[in-house]
């Protein structure tokens, strides 16, 4: 083998070290004290709101008595966050929004480190309880 | 030592095309590998079936799995000299790269942000090109994407009022219908200039590759669908005027020109649109009927430089047709036929040029095309059994192919 083709061997396992390097540090990240920011939809105009769902941030229905300083870091975090759910448990997702119910997005976070979202939750629960318990009750009054 | 009989007998010069070369089989094994892929890819939609269940730990861990396989194959290939696998092998390394980006976003929910993902995966894959620089057609589009994203919101936000779309069809109407007839007179009765010859031929060709024209976002279908039937019989009336004088000037100097066919595709089009009779061809809120007036240009345009033996602009509308029909993968019955068409045209273009490789070509695309008219399935499970008996499929469908194929090229140099 040439000089050359020795390199370009090595070479090919930089994605795969960058890329594990990305899953490593983004796991690292979620494992940060966590925090539930109450959120609202957003209206999206987007091509991939299909897959996502597209939520702001409510500071004012937050408590900021969970953070340092008892004061909401608005600027760590961004206008918009993008959750990934299942094409079809949007509907369901999208009624808790519209019905008032108190939904907050769980965040990994830490002073210095870009905020990570770890959970969506209804009510206190998990989004995927919340569905499961929804379809669970769905079915039963079939 | 030659006897006499064998000294009588002519010498025929073996066709060229009656053995398969290495370019022509360099494509069905491709598929062969894209086949391969579909069973791959239908077992993983199998697992995805069930992906709510599987701990993200042992997604990204599996993903990283998958990937240093294709890394040690590709190695493999290197050591073994092996440079059409190592080409199909890089190719689906870079697929797997940007799948895994997608993979990060979704576990950790990070923002949809097209742009940054093309970069990143720029930045991860561009050691594949220095190892098979044919990728460099896919990287470059990909980074041109990431820098300029943005571009798609100039066709959601800057549509202009209905009167300047609709002057504005009309002039470039006028203007393609203009030098339409202004390059079939100079054909006819101007002096042979190559230096004028050559560009005005590719202008003509770019102007009637109407794919292009129809993504021009002027065109709004409101305004059109309003516009009134006496209205739209000037530019009808006015392209079938020119179209039969110019079937006369070439019939009257013993030429065949394909031209008039374009004016009158262009008048059908434009009656079809208005009567909307095509109604599901309608992406991003522009009328795309348009789409069938391109393929009809693009057919009457390849058997133009077909007569005219002008290759280059007969592969150029041939590679346009492929484009269209690999973008228009739709299970819509209306869909599928005009799909077929095309790959019997592009068939018998191939059989006619002798050409064994576009030939193979138009059979694969007309099986792909089959197939993914009964893609439209949303249950994953089913999906995946769908890819693994598509993939097996086509495998059987390329070896019957590969046995058949001599024969056929052997009875046509008979």
């Amino acid at each position: 083998m040439t000089k050359f083709t020795k390199i370009c061997i090595l070479l090919l396992f930089l994605p795969i070290i960058i890329l594990s390097v990305q899953m490593l540090r983004l796991s690292y990240m979620t494992t940060f004290s966590k925090v539930e920011i109450a959120v609202r939809g957003y209206d999206p105009k987007d091509f991939f709101s299909g897959y996502y769902m597209r939520l702001q941030p409510d500071w004012q229905n937050t408590d900021c008595a969970q953070f340092e300083n008892k004061e909401c870091p608005v600027k760590d975090f961004k206008k918009v966050y993008d959750f990934y759910i299942r094409l079809e448990h949007s509907s369901k997702l999208s009624s808790a929004l519209l019905s008032n119910k108190n939904v907050v997005l769980e965040f990994s976070y830490k002073t210095g480190y870009e905020p990570i979202i770890t959970d969506l939750k209804v009510d206190g629960v998990s989004y995927k309880n919340f569905i499961t318990d929804k379809e669970t009750l769905e079915n039963s009054k079939k | 030592m030659v006897d006499s009989a064998t000294n009588s007998k002519p010498v025929t010069p073996k066709p060229e095309n009656s053995t398969p070369a290495h370019g022509e089989n360099y494509w069905l094994m491709i598929l062969f590998y894209f086949a391969a892929f579909l069973v791959g890819l239908g077992i993983v939609s199998l697992i995805a079936a069930n992906w709510q269940q599987i701990p993200n730990n042992i997604k990204l861990g599996g993903a990283v799995f998958l990937m240093l396989c294709n890394t040690f194959a590709i190695i493999l290939t290197m050591r073994f000299n092996k440079p059409i696998l190592k080409q199909v092998l890089c190719v689906i390394y870079a697929f797997l790269i940007m799948g895994v980006i997608g993979l990060i976003g979704q576990i950790f929910n990070l923002n949809s942000d097209m742009n940054k993902a093309c970069l990143f995966w720029a930045l991860c894959s561009w050691p594949l090109f220095l190892i098979t620089p044919r990728l460099l057609w896919l990287w470059l589009p990909m980074l041109f994407t990431g820098c300029y994203f943005g571009c798609y919101l100039f066709f959601e936000d800057s549509r202009p009022t209905q009167d300047l779309g609709l002057s504005a069809a009309y002039i470039r109407a006028v203007v393609a219908a203009s030098v339409i007839f202004a390059y079939e007179i100079w054909m006819l009765y101007g002096k042979k200039d190559k230096t004028v010859e050559r560009p005005l031929r590719f202008y003509c060709g770019l102007i009637l590759l109407s794919p292009f024209s129809a993504l021009f976002p002027y065109m709004d279908k409101t305004s059109f669908m309003n516009m009134s039937w006496p209205l739209l019989s000037i530019p009808c009336s006015a392209y079938i005027l020119a179209a039969g004088i110019i079937f006369g000037l070439n019939y009257k100097q013993k030429r065949i020109s394909f031209m008039p066919l374009f004016l009158i595709g262009t008048a059908v089009e434009l009656i079809l649109a208005r009567s909307d009779v095509l109604k599901h061809y309608w992406y991003f809120g522009y009328i795309t009927e348009m789409i069938p007036m391109s393929i009809c240009n693009l057919l009457a345009l390849s058997a133009y430089s077909y007569y005219h033996k002008m290759p280059k602009l007969q592969f150029l509308t041939l590679f346009t047709l492929v484009v269209w029909l690999l973008i228009n993968f739709e299970s819509d019955i209306f869909d599928i036929v005009p799909s077929l068409l095309i790959c019997t045209f592009i068939a018998v273009t191939a059989y006619l040029n002798q050409s064994r490789k576009m030939f193979n070509t138009a059979v694969i695309l007309a099986i792909l095309r089959i197939l993914a008219y009964y893609s439209d399935i949303s249950d994953l499970t089913a999906f995946g059994l769908y890819l693994i008996g598509s993939g097996l499929l086509l495998i059987l469908t390329l070896v019957a192919l590969v046995k058949c194929n001599q024969l056929l090229w052997e009875k046509k140099h008979d």
